[in-house]
């Protein structure tokens, strides 16, 4: 488990305040706006940057006494970080041999000739999207515990999305006991691929729930401003002013479709919730 | 680290048209040059920087948050990149000597001891070189590096004019007479074996003290 206990991080113009736990065998979507604190959040569990306040552990082992075995079980992609351009695919391979026990270079050199990663050029000569599948191929051939993945997807259209997110799905398959987290502007990704979706604001956990139920029993009531002063509110988390009237978020869809039959009731992707959630209103 | 070094050594591979070209020129101007022992120097001064080229090639495309993820400490990374710096130094420094006191018998030049003398003179700069540059690419990152170096040099080399300076002057204060050709006199007269040794003790003070500054930087770095 990894257990998120009153992380507080300060810069000029930006608070990180977060106690969370990511419970094993579970992934996890983090999503939030640029700047929300989601890269802040995945680097303070890395140890890339300092804090002064609060507790980061791993299976109950702080990270910050992580040594080499422990980093070991801690695999990663950087949104826009990685080896330098001018090696290959061979290299990365020959590299990571080199670093991790657990790294299986014949499996990463197979998945890279399966996504057509050409593996004697320059990472450099790669399109975003090739890039994108080098890193995250090279994360999945190491046996980890915890996979920290901040916007594996970004670049790639939507068969290599699919691909990459299949090949995290497997990866999850091989050890249920892993601990995945990843971030992503997409919210289609984090509603195929997670079990548990965060929603990070201002640097704060505003809100989470299961992606199923999510999907299942959260909708958008649309209002006109009588109904809307009529409706009743306890089951609305939040909602937004429109033209029309108002927009709500609920999270009890069937309640207000049983009991305001004429209501116009939507499903609604986590994008939109988010909008409402940071947008709109709280009740 | 075993990793970091497979790493550094690829980058290091990078350079191979350089390295070519730079064993190329050296073996001209061994048959060239009156003093082979000049290739040495050579060799020794490109290869002593290749760890601080290393450390470039890291921070590109914001590299560093990514290497700092791999399950090495940040003690690690300093410590391997003064080893590599080291390695390829040191590397320059046997292959160049071997070229040289080849040469020194094909040309049946003397081999003796101030051709040793100067021979393991060639050994500070190997590790004042990363000694100087690791800590400041790590403070002031690859690109503003290359400004701190420039007001480095310039601040040594104005010490040096001051130095020179003063050697020829004689400054009266009171009871106190300050002869500096005299002081200067009094060195010359050091023997080598001394001098050498007091330049190796001050080399390995600065080495360690350059690797002891390097963590303490990198340990307050957020990546």
């Amino acid at each position: 488990m990894i257990k998120i206990d009153g992380l507080k991080k300060e810069y000029s113009d930006f608070k990180l305040d977060i106690s969370v736990e990511f419970e094993n065998g579970t992934i996890n979507g983090i999503v939030g706006t640029n700047g929300a604190g989601k890269s802040t959040l995945f680097k303070a569990i890395l140890g890339l940057i300092s804090y002064k306040e609060g507790v980061i552990t791993i299976n109950d082992k702080n990270v910050r006494d992580f040594k080499y075995d422990d980093k070991e079980r801690i695999g990663c992609v950087m949104t826009d970080s990685f080896f330098s351009e001018t090696f290959s695919i061979k290299d990365i391979a020959a590299i990571m041999k080199a670093t991790y026990k657990s790294f299986n270079r014949d499996a990463f050199i197979k998945k890279c000739e399966e996504h057509k990663l050409p593996l004697n050029k320059k990472i450099r000569d790669f399109s975003n999207g090739m890039k994108a599948k080098a890193k995250v191929l090279c994360a999945l051939s190491i046996d980890t515990d915890v996979l920290i993945l901040d916007e594996p997807t970004v670049g790639l259209d939507i068969i290599a999305r699919d691909e990459i997110l299949s090949e995290i799905r497997d990866y999850m398959e091989e050890n249920e006991n892993r601990i995945v987290l990843i971030s992503s502007h997409i919210s289609s990704d984090i509603e195929k691929l997670c079990d548990t979706t965060y929603m990070i604001n201002d640097g704060k956990i505003v809100f989470h729930d299961d992606t199923d139920r999510l999907l299942s029993d959260y909708a958008a009531l649309k209002v006109d401003e009588d109904s809307f002063e009529k409706l009743d509110k306890s089951h609305i988390m939040a909602y937004k002013k429109e033209k029309y009237g108002y927009e709500c978020l609920t999270d009890e869809k069937e309640y207000y479709s049983e009991n305001y039959p004429s209501m116009v009731i939507e499903k609604m992707t986590v994008d939109e919730m988010m909008m409402i959630i940071i947008k709109g209103e709280k009740v | 680290m075993k990793g970091l070094l497979v790493k550094d050594l690829r980058i290091a591979a990078e350079q191979k048209t350089l390295l070519a070209l730079m064993l190329f020129c050296a073996l001209i101007c061994l048959f060239t040059m009156r003093d082979p022992t000049f290739v040495i120097g050579y060799m020794c001064l490109i290869c002593a920087t290749l760890g601080s080229t290393t450390c470039a090639y890291d921070e590109m495309n914001k590299g560093m948050s990514f290497i700092m993820t791999l399950p090495y400490s940040r003690k690690v990374y300093v410590f391997e990149k003064y080893l590599f710096s080291l390695m390829m130094g040191l590397g320059a420094w046997v292959l160049s000597t071997i070229l040289a006191t080849a040469c020194m018998f094909i040309l049946k030049k003397p081999i003796g001891a101030e051709y040793f003398s100067t021979v393991f003179m060639f050994l500070s700069p190997i590790f004042l070189i990363p000694g100087v540059m690791i800590p400041i690419i790590l403070k002031f990152g690859h690109a503003r590096s290359r400004i701190a170096l420039f007001i480095i040099v310039g601040i040594v080399l104005a010490l040096g004019g001051i130095l020179s300076l003063v050697g020829s002057v004689n400054i009266g204060m009171g009871n106190y007479f300050f002869d500096a050709g005299e002081v200067y006199g009094m060195i010359r007269v050091i023997p080598a074996g001394y001098i050498a040794a007091i330049i190796t003790v001050i080399t390995i003070i600065f080495f360690v003290a350059s690797m002891l500054l390097s963590l303490a930087l990198i340990k307050k770095k957020e990546y």
